[in-house]
């Protein structure tokens, strides 16, 4: 692969949370493996959508990238226009370099505002304790971003109590994008948001990626949108990544059972009757994974293999890789 | 029709959304609203909480008094009448012959036929004393440590009887002027003892909550310890604990640190529950991810995030504080005479023949109940507004 081309490179990602026990002495019982041995790469310039049910680590993923987490092992790379981070051992300038570059919009638009500050010194928060700009010339900075994304000049001096969850979003995306970052972790932007409001916000974030030439990691629980946001896709099932392929290809020839099962749940206009796979099973443990492959308990083509090895991720085209014993022998139904 | 939107869409072209035109029609009420902090929505809606304001101003006044007692008790605390024993309050008359002018009679003494004792009674033949307003005293006193002033908000002309709003004591003392001092040691004692316990709870719950791990553990723990030790006996040999011929000011003093020791544990619990459940906020993430230091987030973030609630507890933490003074006071261990507090006060209020015989000793009791009332009505005004965004 060509260093030039991609920005982030992550081989092996982990994040483990310890559980304790309660009181003075707590034990560790255990770990939840919320991201287990997740290895992808986002390119210049592209959207990679991450798309998986709830509690499949997406989430977790997507905050390990923006290092909001401290991930428990793996190896992170990003390359940036000005060199190459490894963000396993950074150190301060680094890691502000880091900052500056890697940034993310939340998914809660209620949550993710502070309600006692004005937009003024939400967006130019990171342009403050970055040095990069204080007093008028921040606010004229972050004038032009407001703007930029579809917010008035005027809107400066309000709290946030004062913008729906739409024109919320677009202050998170303001305060993501004011800095000017280089890739961008879009965790589910507008799941919380109205379908109308949807479909400009995602508009917009289309449009913003032209004019800055950004990456996006695109996180998400609705194929739909990530079909329409995405480059590339990854699917992720309890932790773990299960398939990564270029939308299209994704999309019509799936090559594995989980992703066939996402897919057979995206509602279509075009199709009478019933196309749609039965989900035996519920969603994994993810204190007590199954034996082999995590999906094995509800994977209707599931053989002795499965129960017993884990697969590992294996490339099956170009830019397609698949973690799943039988790859090679099914034929599976895509949109 | 169509032609008339799109005029108006041109109007607004330079924003792209439809969405944002809304705002711009607004009235000027909500403009205001949205340009307001959340320390001016907290006064608004604590604005609108009648009772909790009037309480306030109530409250606010009463501690006026309470600095300044010597202008408005009309005697000074030790001042004694003689003849004027355990007598009872004086009836003010409001109206003289159809005229606003309060007036006392002058008072003869009576002896009780069944018991023998000896009391006053007005006389309604006698010379009426008008009340005047800002009379001289007999002697100076010290107003805020470094002035002096004879000058009293009311009184009554030399030369007839003391006017004693709420009777005196056994010494011949107004006891309405011994209240009015007693509110100093009593009212401000609360003030400080929770400024002390604010302290150490903000600072210990901080840092347990901030520092996490072992730190955490140990203050929970220190914490548990300390609530389950019952607060009046253990008040009472710290209490007991402390020197009696000790100068006012230290055992003042004393008495805070001793009243302080345990309520500071209820405040440091909600600082620390706060900070942890804050520090995940998606809006603290948000500022970490912007690349704000840990102090930063902490005095910016976290911190304005929970100072509201701080001020309710605080509020809410101030009534037990001054009924343990009250307490102590009463059963001997707290302040000490010739201390005056008002639970020193209520030490003469002690049995049963003394109230039965001079029901008036127990008015210290009542100004007890007051403050605490508007104290705890105040906490839940504020309570109940500390959360704007919560409708």
């Amino acid at each position: 692969m060509n260093s030039q081309d991609i920005i982030l490179d992550v081989k092996g990602l982990k994040k483990y949370f310890p559980l304790k026990s309660g009181g003075l002495f707590g034990k560790v019982q255990g770990y939840i493996k919320a991201v287990d041995d997740v290895t992808f790469y986002v390119k210049r310039g592209e959207t990679i959508g991450v798309v998986g049910e709830s509690g499949c680590g997406k989430t977790t993923l997507g905050r390990c990238i923006s290092l909001l987490y401290e991930p428990t092992a793996g190896d992170v790379k990003v390359y940036l226009d000005e060199g190459v981070l490894d963000v396993g051992n950074m150190n301060k300038e680094e890691t502000k370099k880091f900052r500056r570059n890697v940034q993310m919009i939340f998914q809660d638009p209620y949550a993710s505002l502070n309600p006692r500050m004005t937009v003024l010194n939400i967006v130019g928060e990171s342009l403050l304790v970055n040095d990069v700009a204080k007093g008028d010339e921040m606010e004229q900075m972050v004038g032009q971003i407001v703007q930029k994304v579809g917010l008035k000049v005027e809107h400066l001096r309000r709290y946030p109590h004062s913008f729906s969850g739409g024109q919320r979003q677009r202050i998170g995306i303001a305060r993501a994008l004011v800095i000017n970052p280089q890739l961008v972790v879009a965790d589910e932007p507008v799941s919380a948001l109205d379908v109308s409001i949807q479909a400009q916000i995602l508009n917009q974030l289309k449009d913003l990626q032209k004019d800055f030439g950004l990456s996006y990691m695109f996180v998400s629980h609705n194929m739909s949108v990530i079909r329409y946001m995405s480059d590339r896709i990854m699917v992720m099932y309890a932790g773990k990544l299960v398939e990564m392929a270029p939308r299209e290809v994704l999309l019509n020839h799936p090559r594995h059972p989980y992703t066939e099962l996402l897919l057979s749940a995206v509602p279509r206009v075009s199709r009478r009757g019933s196309f749609r796979l039965v989900t035996p099973g519920e969603p994994p443990d993810l204190l007590n994974l199954p034996q082999g492959c995590v999906f094995n308990p509800r994977c209707k083509y599931a053989k002795e293999v499965c129960k017993e090895v884990a697969p590992s991720l294996v490339q099956v085209g170009p830019d397609h890789f698949v973690r799943c014993h039988m790859a090679d022998e099914l034929t599976l139904t895509g949109i | 029709m169509m032609k008339d939107h799109e005029m108006t869409d041109k109007d607004t072209a330079n924003t792209t959304d439809d969405v944002l035109d809304g705002i711009s029609t607004l009235s000027k009420a909500d403009e205001k609203i949205y340009y307001a902090s959340q320390w001016q929505l907290i006064v608004w809606k604590f604005g609108r909480h009648k009772l909790a304001l009037i309480s306030l101003i109530l409250l606010t006044m009463m501690y006026i008094i309470a600095f300044t007692p010597g202008f408005f008790a009309p005697y000074l605390k030790e001042e004694r009448f003689k003849g004027y024993q355990m007598a009872k309050p004086s009836r003010v008359h409001i109206f003289d012959d159809g005229k606003l002018q309060p007036f006392i009679y002058d008072v003869e003494l009576k002896m009780d036929q069944e018991t023998f004792r000896m009391y006053y009674e007005e006389n309604p033949e006698g010379d009426k004393y008008p009340i005047r307003f800002f009379v001289r005293g007999s002697e100076k006193y010290p107003l805020f440590i470094f002035f002096q002033s004879d000058m009293h908000l009311f009184g009554v002309d030399e030369g007839g009887p003391p006017i004693m709003l709420f009777g005196s004591d056994g010494l011949g003392r107004d006891l309405f002027s011994r209240i009015v001092y007693g509110a100093t040691i009593s009212m401000t004692i609360g003030l400080v003892g929770v400024t002390i316990s604010f302290l150490l709870g903000v600072i210990l719950g901080g840092l347990a909550g901030y520092v996490g791990g072992l730190f955490d553990a140990v203050v929970l723990v220190i914490i548990d310890l300390l609530q389950t030790i019952p607060q009046t006996p253990l008040w009472m040999t710290l209490s007991a604990a402390v020197p009696r011929d000790i100068p006012v000011a230290q055992r003042y003093f004393m008495m805070t640190l001793v009243l302080s020791l345990l309520s500071w544990t209820g405040l440091a619990r909600v600082v620390r529950g706060r900070l942890l459940a804050m520090r995940e906020e998606d809006f603290a993430l948000a500022a970490k991810g912007a690349g704000a230091s840990t102090f930063r987030i902490v005095t910016k973030h976290l911190i304005p995030g929970f100072t509201s609630h701080l001020i309710v507890s605080v509020t809410l933490a101030i009534p037990s504080m001054i009924l343990g003074e009250v307490a102590l006071g009463f059963l001997g261990l707290g302040m000490q005479k010739p201390a005056v507090s008002w639970g020193v006060l209520l030490q003469d209020a002690q049995n049963i023949v003394a109230v039965a015989h001079q029901p008036w000793l127990i008015i210290p009791a009542a100004a007890v109940i007051l403050v605490i009332l508007l104290f705890n009505f105040v906490g839940d005004g504020l309570r109940d507004s500390a959360d704007p965004y919560v409708r």
